[in-house]
């Protein structure tokens, strides 16, 4: 909220760069299943001079239409959509969300952050050495 | 409830907790959990996690959205075309052999991983 209040521009860049970032984010977000905020944060950030609170609030907002076009063609085109398996991570994922930003300024960060990296950096190799 | 609900939703939890302290999205906590966790195949636990992602980032959204955290002005064009995109980046998940998307997938993990580190 900060970074708004601080004279955030209306109109940082031109729209054809916002367009560019939505279709790079929804392009790599829908390929690799994970919504495409890694993409669409730092974009907005580096390239469209965005303050980093907007551009995570309008990721968010940016993924919902992202993956209202990307799950009907995973499930239509392919039957590789679980609704079974989405709906307990969807509602743990909202009541976590809801936890871990009460519980940030408490949590080792630093700690957490190596730990998974670790994990992630482990899960990583194994899937690009034997996928 | 199944013992693999439980499973998920505390994937989910801990895919909501990391979100929020580390700033990193959901998807990222989602998949793995989906494919080592519960050995679904990979395009299918992308779309699941897409599924999933859905109703996280509106609600996520809409708390940004009313602490004044979205930049409205632009939001529709990114919409737009990130629908745009995200339709073509589901028909390529689709179309990859399985090795080819794992092997992206698994460099994706490693960038990230340097990336949360490096923070």
């Amino acid at each position: 909220m900060s970074d708004t209040a601080a004279g955030e521009p209306r109109a940082p860049a031109g729209r054809a760069r916002f367009a560019a970032i939505g279709f790079v984010g929804g392009f790599l977000g829908s390929l690799l299943g994970v919504g495409g905020g890694f993409v669409l944060v730092p974009l907005q950030v580096l390239w469209a001079k965005v303050g980093p609170h907007l551009a995570n609030g309008t990721s968010l907002l940016v993924i919902v239409p992202i993956a209202l076009a990307a799950v009907p063609v995973y499930a239509l085109a392919g039957g590789e959509v679980n609704f079974r398996l989405a709906v307990p991570l969807a509602v743990g994922a909202v009541f976590g969300a809801y936890v871990g930003a009460r519980a940030a300024a408490r949590m080792p960060e630093a700690t957490l952050r190596r730990i998974v990296a670790v994990v992630l950096l482990v899960v990583g190799l194994k899937q690009l050495i034997i996928p | 409830m199944l013992l693999t609900d439980v499973l998920l939703a505390l994937a989910g939890v801990l895919a909501g907790a990391v979100s929020g302290v580390l700033g990193v999205g959901g998807g990222l906590v989602f998949v793995p959990a989906l494919t080592v966790g519960l050995g679904v195949p990979q395009t299918l636990a992308q779309g699941t996690s897409l599924a999933a992602i859905l109703p996280t980032a509106l609600v996520g959204g809409i708390t940004a959205d009313r602490e004044g955290n979205v930049l409205r002005s632009h939001l529709v064009i990114m919409g737009v075309l990130g629908a745009f995109g995200g339709a073509i980046g589901a028909v390529l998940a689709l179309a990859l052999p399985t090795e080819v998307l794992v092997r992206v997938f698994g460099a994706f993990l490693i960038v990230s991983a340097w990336r949360i580190w490096r923070n």
